[in-house]
């Protein structure tokens, strides 16, 4: 009997084991996993090298929808890994599984020695204290390409240093359909937002399923966050003041413009009833299936028309997103480059980074993705395939480009209003919920003024 | 008679529509991975793919290179649910047929180890991993997958054991069985059903996890299917084709492993005759 | 003196043969336990320092009117979830288990829907419940039983709804295949003999079925309840727990305030916050299991 026990306890102390040993087995053997013990650790968590003596670099770098562009960027990267004798853990990820990622890797110190972040991660990270001076990174840059486009530079610049490299730009347009339209009596887009509102009541038949105006809200949708955050600039309406610090979210301006905006909802009714929960593939949606006439989007969406539905091809047209009393406002969504400053490889990361803007090489990059992807340099707007009435707008719209936190400046604080999509929130409380708009702007200054306080 | 042939054809149709139930969202699936993309987006969508087309499969298998993730998933979701049940089926007997002290705290706390969500315990888990340095390796997932799985089979197989009647395992005793034999070759093998029954959900368990993996794993080779697939949903245009393909590849093993061990399931209809 | 060695014996037996999944889960859950009711005191933001305080952290959740929302959405969600999948899931279990045409082919279908990886049916649903391309609206509206789309995930109390079906739709298989394994354990016999002392199938049902399979059908539920409790993706994918928060239950509401804004504390605050009464409702369940066992 007791033998058998002895046995069991044996066996299952064996498995155990045996799991352990194979596990430690695999940290030697895999370069790229961390460990805090120097011979076996990755560079991403203390050690520069591996233990044959070879440098390594671990780079994340936003996947986005385009194969060929993900593919292109990778190589390039592994390219440099081959060029010089490093050894290249690069990885890329979808932009909506990174805050896990980033959250983890600060928690356990494991992050990569370069990352994509968007201006809004940069902020806070910089004020967490984790990333490294680029400035003398970006002057290389510039000397070799020409000025990048100065505003792109002003979200990651902290006291005078630059902390993250404008990689490339989603610049936002409205993508319109021109049968639609013409039917309707209309032969051009619309150039401002009363302009947008009458095109979209004359083109909307709810008989027929099809609402003009494709613009929603949602708890996760951050493109139906940057149209209402742009609307409300335009309409003269913000949330923080010029200072950075005070907050009007409940000022008269603010709560005239958040009512013109319920309006498209509520009196227009020009927007599918679907709207008020919408995510971010919706717009897409509603408008390749032409549900809806107009959309403000990406120019992920011409492209992925453009591929596959010829027909709706060319009845689609392209224009900026429409101006409001205080001027036109476009949405500053991009991707940066920065480098963390837990990594070993420092000078090699910088080095990778130039290696990415080399401008022929960047070019050919960009152009896969003309106009989905905007190019940072200032001479990018004179090239030839920027000149067409498709991809036009969308470069040009590069000089409405406005930073979250605007008419002051972007500060993390205005990046987690951002992320908490709390314009979205407010709208759905007036639409959705019934709030007027002083109520709903009441609520929203109480909970800005929460996340300022803290 | 008739009265049982009634009742017959009422259960049948009532099978009927738990099964088209079930099946809806698969049929939408099925359809939709073999659709091209134009046809995919339409306010009126297509009951059955107009023109039917392999080609989101291909996308999957070449360009996507879905096929090793298979592989990783299983060989992961393998280890872990045999190994969680062999040592769950230990603990799950000692919780059903023995006395000891502290049994009721034990295997109580068993159960409130389950209580936290996901959601949250991945960063102290992530940081377990990274201490141990298995990062980006499938043995992390292995040394932690075990959370989601131990708990409820330790449980599930307690309640399995239980239904097995003291007096055949009595009997065994008699007949000169020491308490592990008769565990191992008496008790065990009349919980067969209950056994296939837990390493089956054990095994989806890991098979569909996502979290974990998604922090833990970011290398392209040592992808699991979860995040192979989470990787189609990119930006706001979804890889529809080729994410619906993939969850059909998916989910073929797992059936076909469902389908080879319900000959097992079905085998403890013996229950009764062995008294 | 025999006996009571005896009774060693077994305690000790018992003892070895519990070791593997105590101490598997002391060092991979005790540990993050820990860890996460001390950064429920603090006031951590995620790569921030940690500073002891007390439960102001849970003093501002209650303060919170989303927060609040959110425990009563839990609640509701939890609950009907779970009530329509243990229903569901009796049924199925009863149906595969009686005389049927097919009947491995049967229950191998009835199966998949566990099987999907819910990443990917939580987006099928969402798009079979699309306003624009959907399933259900197009077909409801073709037979002219609607004459405008159903706002299945827009509407606040229409999106709950929607969310539990697609929950239960997932979730009904386990609590199937589970009960299944514990009918078929029970002797063909025991029916016979009741059939000839003439009870009818209700009968049958209450006083053989469920006292038999009464263990399996209480833990099966219980888990599914920790599971449904703590489901994240489906909510998350299907509404983002919109339209204004209609949907927003403790674990998207936990994500929301730890990742997308970085307040790791009150994140994880807001997950113990639940404990206790977790805690409470587990126990009573597992002493009742214990009673059982005792009859």
């Amino acid at each position: 009997m007791k033998k058998r026990i002895l046995a069991l306890v044996l066996v299952s102390i064996m498995a155990l084991s045996t799991l352990a040993a194979c596990s430690k087995k695999d940290t030697t053997d895999e370069p790229g996993t961390g460990t805090k013990t120097p011979p076996a650790g990755g560079a991403s968590d203390g050690t520069a090298e591996t233990p044959d003596g070879q440098r390594e670099l671990t780079v994340w770098l936003q996947r986005v929808v385009n194969e060929t562009t993900n593919n292109m960027i990778e190589a390039r990267v592994r390219q440099f890994g081959e060029e010089n004798d490093v050894t290249i853990n690069v990885e890329l990820i979808p932009y909506e599984n990174m805050m896990p990622l980033w959250t983890s890797g600060i928690e356990a110190k494991t992050l990569p020695d370069v990352s994509f972040m968007q201006y809004q991660e940069a902020g806070r990270f910089y004020e967490q204290g984790l990333l490294t001076d680029v400035s003398d990174v970006i002057a290389t840059i510039e000397e070799a390409n020409g000025p990048i486009i100065e505003a792109l530079k002003g979200p990651t610049t902290f006291g005078g240093a630059q902390y993250a490299i404008p990689q490339r730009f989603f610049s936002v347009a409205i993508h319109y359909r021109t049968d639609m339209l013409e039917a309707a009596g209309f032969n051009a887009p619309p150039a401002t937002w009363d302009e947008f509102r009458e095109i979209a009541k004359a083109t909307t038949n709810p008989s027929e399923g099809i609402y003009g105006a494709g613009i929603g809200l949602g708890a996760t949708n951050s493109d139906a966050e940057w149209l209402n955050q742009v609307m409300l600039w335009g309409l003269g309406g913000a949330i923080i003041a010029e200072d950075s610090q005070t907050i009007i979210a409940n000022s008269p301006e603010t709560v005239a413009a958040l009512d013109y905006m319920s309006q498209i909802y509520l009196e227009d009714g020009s927007t599918p009833p679907s709207a008020v929960n919408w995510d971010d593939a919706a717009n897409n949606t509603a408008f390749l299936t032409g549900q809806s006439a107009m959309v403000g989007n990406a120019g992920t969406l011409l492209a992925a028309i453009r591929a596959d539905d010829p027909e709706l091809y060319d009845v689609t047209g392209i224009a900026q997103i429409p101006a409001g009393p205080a001027g036109f406002f476009a949405p500053s969504a991009g991707g940066y480059l920065g480098i963390f400053n837990q990594s070993k490889n420092q000078e090699l990361a910088k080095e990778l980074l130039a290696y990415l803007f080399d401008y022929d090489w960047y070019k050919s990059w960009i152009d896969v993705e003309v106009p989905s992807i905007i190019p940072v340099f200032e001479r990018s707007k004179d090239e030839p395939e920027w000149q067409d009435p498709l991809t036009r707008p969308f470069i040009e719209s590069m000089d409405g480009v406005t930073f979250i936190g605007y008419p002051g400046e972007f500060t993390p604080k205005a990046g987690e209003v951002f992320n908490l999509k709390l314009l979205n929130e407010t709208m759905a409380n007036i639409v959705v919920n019934g709030m007027t708009p002083q109520e709903a702007a009441d609520i929203l200054q109480e909970k800005v003024e929460a996340i300022f306080n803290k | 008679m008739k009265k049982i042939k009634l009742s017959n054809v009422l259960i049948t149709l009532l099978l009927l529509l738990l099964v088209i139930v079930s099946l809806l969202p698969v049929y939408w699936t099925l359809n939709t991975s073999f659709k091209v993309n134009s046809e995919i987006y339409n306010m009126k969508p297509s009951l059955w793919p107009k023109k039917p087309t392999v080609q989101s499969y291909i996308d999957l298998v070449v360009k996507r290179n879905f096929l090793p993730s298979l592989w990783n998933s299983f060989f992961v979701s393998f280890i872990v649910s045999v190994g969680s049940v062999a040592i769950s089926a230990f603990a799950g007997y000692a919780f059903a047929r023995l006395d000891f002290r502290g049994k009721q705290i034990l295997s109580n706390s068993v159960l409130y180890s389950y209580l936290m969500p996901r959601s949250v315990l991945f960063i102290p888990l992530y940081m377990l991993v990274t201490t141990f340095g298995l990062r980006d390796n499938l043995m992390g997932l292995i040394v932690i997958y075990p959370t989601i799985t131990i708990p409820y089979a330790t449980w599930m197989l307690t309640s399995y054991f239980r239904t097995i009647p003291l007096a055949i395992e009595e009997a065994a005793e008699i007949d000169g069985c020491g308490r592990i034999r008769s565990m191992i070759q008496v008790v065990f093998p009349l919980a067969k059903p209950g056994l296939a029954a837990t390493t089956i959900f054990a095994f989806t368990l890991c098979w569909s996890e996502y979290m974990y993996a998604l922090v833990i794993i970011t290398r392209s080779e040592t992808r699991t299917i979860t995040l192979a697939l989470a990787n189609m949903v990119v930006g706001d245009v979804f890889a529809w084709g080729p994410m619906m393909a993939g969850s059909i590849v998916a989910t073929i093993p797992i059936l076909l492993i469902y389908m080879i061990s319900s000959k097992n399931m079905v085998s403890g209809l013996t229950v009764g005759a062995v008294k | 003196m025999r006996a009571l060695s005896r009774e060693r014996k077994k305690e000790l037996l018992a003892y070895c043969l519990i070791a593997p999944v105590i101490i598997y889960l002391i060092v991979f859950m005790l540990f993050p336990f820990i860890w996460a009711l001390w950064t429920s005191v603090t006031n951590r933001t995620i790569g921030g320092n940690a500073d002891f305080v007390g439960i102001d952290n849970f003093v501002t959740l209650v303060r919170d009117r989303v927060f609040r929302q959110s425990v009563w959405n839990t609640i509701v969600y939890t609950l009907f979830a779970v009530l329509g999948k243990v229903v569901l899931g009796m049924i199925m279990a009863l149906v595969l288990n009686a005389q049927i045409p097919l009947k491995n082919l049967s229950r191998v279908l009835l199966f998949i829907p566990w099987t999907i990886p819910t990443l990917v049916s939580a987006l099928t649903w969402r798009w079979m419940y699309s306003d624009v391309g959907g399933f259900f609206n197009y077909i409801l509206m073709s037979l002219n039983i609607v004459n405008a789309p159903v706002p299945w995930l827009y509407d606040p109390k229409l999106a709950m709804v929607s969310i539990i079906v697609a929950n239960i739709w997932r979730g009904a298989p386990f609590i199937a295949i589970s009960l299944l394994a514990g009918l078929q354990s029970i002797p063909e016999d025991y029916y016979e003999a009741a059939q000839i002392d003439g009870a009818n199938a209700i009968i049958r049902f209450l006083h053989i079925t469920i006292p038999s399979i009464k263990d399996v059908l209480i833990l099966s539920t219980l888990i599914t309840t920790i599971w449904t409790f703590n489901d994240f993706e489906i909510v998350w994918l299907l509404t983002g727990g919109g339209p204004g928060n209609a949907t927003q239950i403790l674990s998207t509401y936990g994500y929301t305030v730890g990742f997308m804004n970085l307040n790791l504390s009150k994140a994880i605050s807001s997950s113990m916050i639940a404990m206790p009464f977790l805690l409470i409702l587990v126990t009573i369940i597992t002493n009742r299991f214990k009673k059982s066992e005792v009859d």
